[in-house]
């Protein structure tokens, strides 16, 4: 090749080259491709769907496994009761569904599990059955919005009959076939108790603020106490409840929480250094504060020996914005699942649930059945319903 | 006459400087405010721990001995002490505190102070925004509205019709005193914290109980749930601000102590995905759905919300998301 014409060519290539060099620079359009983020697709539009795949895929529950700690529900659970079955020495466990408000039950002895109702309760997040199996209180919350309904069981058809109940209740409880229950009214917070066999109900008591917790007694007439709901950087105080008189109890703190019955309290504040929880004897009025730190929420008590209390408890340290952080979501306990006796003034490890399940369990919704064998308890991490299988002693 | 008016003159002084060592109770004693028993804290609650001091800025105890005597029972360890600490009693029960001042001339004088102490809660109502499923109380922030309940009770809660003072850090709320006003509402004043207190008395000027309490203003803080379409939102905040997920995933912004009043009706309120804004946003202001492209990466998803008349009400936060 001759020399003119190879230069010629050379500077064809290049000027090519820098001509596509400028188009790209200057004309050409990048992906759409945010780097290295992807791209998202933002609505804020949420559908309700239902989830049609619950039903029939939940597995097998081994109850009759020797274990002493069984995971009874791998899905969400928003109430449970343990109840006997009628003709039968056998017990089931009917539970409330989370999202779906239908109601499952699984039988102890033989583990077979079975649907009672398929009436669908949106968004149900809570739930109370009573003692008799035949009532449920499910309340549901879509935005900001909190719903409360009262289901019939109809065991023909496996349905519920709903009544809706046209009042903010902020709290309930359901005892053997009626339910307690506390709405706002004004700056007020009204106890009542609800008979769906009759759909009446009865005032029982008022708390005059609205930020209230409460923790109920065994029956309308029974002791209930009442706080401020708790916050690490205001002041709680603790009213008991009784025949309608409210009465302000010896107990004040920041963060205060609490639970307890006609006999003793326990209870949890923010010191100025530590958060610290302490018992209390109705009876003498003493205060005992504890060497072990537990959320009084991750508690119940015993019906038959009121200085028997159960509760999760987490080995670490608390930090001074709990429970706030606890209630936020975003502190998690790994519990262990602890017996102390007030009276006899011991404290027993009943299981390190979180070691023996191999998983974080936040204990809360404690509560024992009626012959006080087994202990329920709910993981707040994922909802599930836990039990555990508790030795009673000779004269507990 | 002039020998009167002396002698009445005279007479008059004597009385004016002899000692007023005598038995007086505490009607006596109220006429002589220079000599009495101070009470640490004024009003003390049941079971509380009081400091009484024995004032006397006339001096004229100078000299005498001093016995602590607490409902008949001497005070051990209390003989000729100025200062006593001691328990309030138990509610429902009145406790006499009573200083014997001896003379050596063997004169008595008493003082004494009854003590009813009272329960006086007050109930701190902020209403700023928490999500449903928080079982805690919310804290105010600066300019949210706060309620506040003064609760005075012993076996029970007194009636309420009674003479309230409120104030807040030391500025006295709505004027002065207000009968029956046992609830009041007030923004949060700017500053950290701020005091709160309540004297209440009876119709007569009575005072019974008075307190104060230190109040919280806290900074509005974003924390992210996700929502299920199933089961409404979670109650576990999204962890250490990642999420992961290969799904679409709908998530909330819950904005916990923003003035409710902002956050039903927020002037400013943008999702940002990366550093583009994203005006797509449905009925809920609060919640987004992200969708993966089918790619895997990460980005920042974050959220503010703001009041343009308080710009102090708002918050940012963000998350990071993993696909």
């Amino acid at each position: 090749m001759k020399r003119p014409i190879f230069i010629i060519v050379g500077t064809v290539v290049v000027i090519l080259l820098l001509a596509v060099w400028a188009y790209i620079l200057f004309f050409s359009t990048p992906k759409t491709d945010n780097g290295q983020f992807t791209a998202l697709n933002i609505d804020g539009n949420t559908e309700s769907v239902i989830d049609t795949s619950a039903t029939g895929t939940e597995p097998i529950v081994n109850v009759i496994s020797d274990k002493k700690l069984i995971q009874l529900t791998t899905k969400p659970t928003a109430g449970y009761r343990e109840l006997i079955t009628t003709g039968s020495s056998s017990s089931i466990v009917m539970y409330i569904k989370s999202g779906t408000g239908n109601i499952g039950s699984i039988d102890l002895t033989t583990g077979e599990e079975r649907d009672i109702t398929t009436t669908t309760i949106n968004f149900a997040r809570q739930g109370e059955i009573t003692g008799d199996g035949k009532f449920v209180m499910v309340q549901s919350e879509s935005g900001n919005k909190k719903d409360t309904v009262v289901g019939t069981i109809n065991d023909n058809d496996h349905t519920l009959t709903l009544v809706t109940i046209d009042e903010q209740v902020v709290s309930f409880k359901a005892l053997d076939s009626t339910f307690l229950y506390a709405v706002r009214s004004g700056s007020s917070v009204v106890g009542k108790e609800y008979n769906p066999t009759t759909n009446t109900s009865k005032n029982l008591f008022t708390i005059p603020f609205i930020e209230a917790a409460i923790v109920w007694g065994n029956s309308a007439t029974d002791v209930h106490y009442a706080y401020p709901k708790a916050s690490s950087q205001l002041e709680g105080y603790a009213y008991l409840i009784q025949n309608g008189k409210v009465q302000r109890q010896p107990i004040s703190g920041y963060g205060l929480s609490m639970y307890g019955n006609s006999k003793f309290l326990v209870y949890s504040i923010r010191t100025p250094k530590i958060y610290q929880s302490y018992l209390y004897d109705m009876e003498t009025k003493l205060v005992t504060p504890t060497s072990f730190t537990f959320i009084p929420e991750k508690c119940t008590s015993s019906k038959t020996k009121k200085s028997v209390f159960i509760c999760g408890e987490d080995s670490t340290t608390y930090s001074q914005s709990v429970p706030d952080t606890w209630y936020q979501g975003v502190t998690a306990f790994s519990d262990m699942l602890w017996e102390l006796d007030i009276n006899a003034n011991t404290i027993n490890l009943l299981s390190d649930v979180s070691k023996e399940s191999g998983r974080g369990i936040d204990i809360i919704d404690t509560s024992l059945n009626a012959p006080e064998n087994h202990v329920y308890f709910i993981n707040k991490n994922d909802q599930t319903l836990w039990l555990y299988k508790r030795d009673i002693k000779v004269g507990n | 006459m002039r020998t009167l008016i002396l002698f009445s003159i005279t007479l008059l002084s004597l009385f004016a400087t002899t000692p007023i060592f005598a038995q007086i109770n505490n009607d006596t004693l109220n006429l002589n405010p220079e000599l009495g028993i101070t009470l640490q804290p004024n009003s003390p609650q049941p079971g509380e721990s009081v400091t009484a001091s024995l004032e006397d800025s006339s001096g004229s105890v100078y000299g005498a001995s001093i016995t602590w005597i607490i409902d008949g029972t001497e005070v051990p360890n209390s003989r000729n002490q100025r200062q006593i600490n001691f328990v309030a009693t138990t509610v429902g029960k009145t406790q006499n505190v009573r200083a014997v001042l001896t003379k050596e001339s063997g004169y008595e004088k008493i003082i004494q102070e009854n003590i009813h102490p009272v329960y006086l809660d007050i109930i701190i109502e902020p209403q700023t925004r928490t999500p449903g499923f928080y079982l805690g109380r919310a804290l105010p922030s600066i300019g949210s509205t706060i309620n506040a309940t003064a609760l005075i009770s012993d076996t029970g809660f007194y009636d309420t019709d009674l003479m309230y003072v409120w104030k807040i850090n030391n500025k006295v709320l709505d004027g002065g005193a207000i009968r029956g006003r046992n609830q009041v509402s007030f923004p949060a004043p700017i500053g950290r914290q701020f005091t709160l207190s309540v004297q209440i008395s009876e119709l007569n000027g009575t005072i019974i109980t008075s307190r104060n309490i230190s109040i919280p203003s806290v900074e509005p803080k974003i924390l992210f749930y996700e929502v299920s379409s199933l089961f409404g939102i979670s109650e576990k905040a999204i962890a250490e601000s990642v999420i992961e997920t290969s799904n679409n995933t709908t998530v909330r912004a819950e904005p916990y102590n923003l003035d409710i009043q902002v956050y039903n009706n927020p002037v400013v309120h943008e999702w940002k995905v990366t550093n583009g804004n994203y005006t797509n946003v449905g009925n809920n202001p609060y919640e987004v759905t992200v969708q993966p492209s089918g790619t895997t990466g990460n980005t920042l998803l974050s959220f503010h919300v703001r009041d343009t008349t308080q710009f102090l009400q708002g918050a940012e936060g963000n998350t990071q998301i993993n696909f």
